[in-house]
């Protein structure tokens, strides 16, 4: 599994494996989810009972993952993306690359505090 | 665009893939923000154990809200079959089976577009099989005491 580090292509190479493995999982996970919103349109008692299957305490940590890929891929693409229209910050590619592991970090404690803290942990707690 | 000094240029020539590849980076940008302010919304600002069909209902009430899923569901839907092409056409060498897989891909993305499209632009919640029964509030459960207490007169 650590083979994986030894090859040339360090962060780069890294940064664009987990991209297209983030973007299948939210390819996979959109599927589900405008089917399971789709259920607005059939009534108020399917809607809340497609709902309830989001419902479970341990979820909430699916649910966090899922936000974690999200921002992972939003991050990532939008390194892709400016790089791609403005051809000469391409050189700075493994800073943007840590500028953005930072902001990924952050956001990430930010989000574990929102979604997982404030829900889950604070209510243990009590 | 995309000319640097490593290696083959990253950017496609012309014709079909140059405009996937363009779309791909600006419906990206666009997506940056439509779908973490999204969710953010749904699960930041409010719990998503919190939302109700009431909640969704009077989202849709007005057409902003409406108008903000479907673009993001159109360019979401648009931007995720274009990676999933690149993927498959990267991965899979085989003619046939790439095209039965592209074929799929092209199938899912046209269905669940529609299928949610549809589902956004025709929510309804005034006709009567959408709206929340009120028929689940019930009395205040009376003491049947006629047992204990002899004096008590219940009245049907």
């Amino acid at each position: 599994m650590l083979e994986v580090l030894k090859y040339k292509g360090r962060e780069g190479m890294l940064a664009w494996a987990f991209h297209r493995l983030s973007g299948l999982a939210i390819f996979a996970f959109l599927f589900a989810h405008i089917i399971e919103m789709s259920m607005l349109s059939y009534g108020p008692k399917n809607f809340e009972s497609a709902l309830n299957l989001y419902r479970y305490n341990l979820l909430r940590f699916a649910e966090y993952g899922l936000g974690l890929v999200v921002l992972y891929h939003a991050l990532n693409g939008t390194r892709i993306a400016l790089m791609d229209i403005f051809d000469s910050i391409q050189v700075f590619q493994k800073k943007l690359f840590y500028i953005q592991m930072v902001l990924f970090t952050l956001l990430a404690i930010y989000g574990f505090y929102e979604m997982i803290y404030k829900t889950v942990i604070a209510n243990f707690i009590k | 665009m995309s000319r640097n000094n490593y290696g083959p240029k990253a950017q496609p020539s012309s014709g079909i893939e140059l405009i996937a590849w363009w779309f791909t980076r600006v419906s990206g940008l666009i997506l940056l923000f439509m779908a973490l302010i999204h969710f953010s919304m749904m699960h930041i600002t409010m719990d998503s154990w919190n939302i109700t069909y009431e909640w969704v209902a009077q989202r849709y009430s007005t057409p902003f809200w409406k108008t903000y899923d479907i673009i993001m569901l159109v360019l979401a839907m648009f931007h995720g079959c274009n990676g999933v092409r690149y993927v498959i056409d990267d991965y899979i060498r085989p003619q046939g089976l790439r095209v039965a897989l592209n074929s799929l891909v092209y199938v899912a993305t046209l269905a669940l577009l529609i299928y949610g499209s549809v589902g956004i632009l025709t929510f309804n919640p005034l006709l009567p099989h959408m709206q929340v029964e009120k028929s689940n509030v019930t009395e205040p459960a009376m003491l049947d005491t006629t047992a204990i207490d002899s004096t008590s007169v219940v009245t049907q």
